[in-house]
């Protein structure tokens, strides 16, 4: 991904892939839709870049709920552990 | 995006009918499923596909998590699925197994961070972008 490196313009992604406009805008429109790609407007010029806060967040939640339902599981565990003692 | 989803895997020592319950029935869930360390939690729920649950944990301080969503998919003592919507996730959902493991019951649970859309989106958009990485060596 050229993105990656730098932002890059819809024209100038286009030489590098050697794609037409059209084809281009029609690829990044997926990307921009997934939320991975987002686009800015400067007069005629659109310029387009890779959107790491759609793939941080991600991150965070997974890290987040791994930590939480382990807690709920150690809490269960005790429930169980208790109500076997109890029995 | 295989990694958009958490699967933590237990075994429980206590047969899959009552450990499915526990996931279940309000009065058994309050015993475990609060958060902070001595918090404590509220739970409401129509256990039936569609109904909803609201579980509202409260911490020491008394500050309140409240979590919602709807039972998707009941299949005692095997199975359940429910949405699950928090301040910090919405429109996620979570897959709960119940296997059985001995006389014990492993339970594996899988919480989803994507939606269905979301996760097409992203599907599409990294074949693509897999698809422009080939391109760049051929």
């Amino acid at each position: 991904m050229q993105l990656v490196e730098k932002d890059l313009t819809v024209n100038e992604l286009a030489e590098k892939y050697e794609m037409t406009l059209q084809g281009v805008s029609k690829h990044l429109g997926v990307l921009v839709k997934s939320g991975l790609v987002s686009q800015s407007k400067e007069g005629r010029k659109k310029t387009c870049r890779v959107n790491y806060r759609q793939l941080d967040r991600i991150v965070e939640l997974i890290e987040k709920y791994r930590k939480f339902w382990e807690a709920r599981l150690d809490n269960l565990e005790d429930y169980f552990d208790n109500r076997n003692k109890g029995e | 995006m295989s990694e958009s989803k958490v699967v933590v895997k237990r075994v429980i020592k206590a047969s899959p009918e009552d450990v499915f319950e526990a996931f279940t029935n309000p009065e058994i869930m309050t015993k475990w499923f609060y958060g902070m360390e001595d918090g404590s939690v509220e739970v409401l729920n129509t256990l039936e596909v569609g109904g909803a649950y609201i579980l509202n944990m409260i911490s020491t301080d008394g500050k309140e998590y409240r979590h919602t969503g709807e039972y998707k998919v009941i299949v005692p003592p095997e199975k359940l699925v429910f949405t699950w919507n928090s301040d910090h996730a919405q429109d996620t959902v979570v897959t709960v197994h119940f296997r059985p493991a001995g006389e014990h019951t492993e339970v594996t649970i899988e919480h989803e961070f994507l939606t269905d859309e979301e996760r097409e989106n992203h599907r599409r958009g990294w074949t693509m972008c897999l698809g422009n990485l080939e391109k760049l060596f051929v």
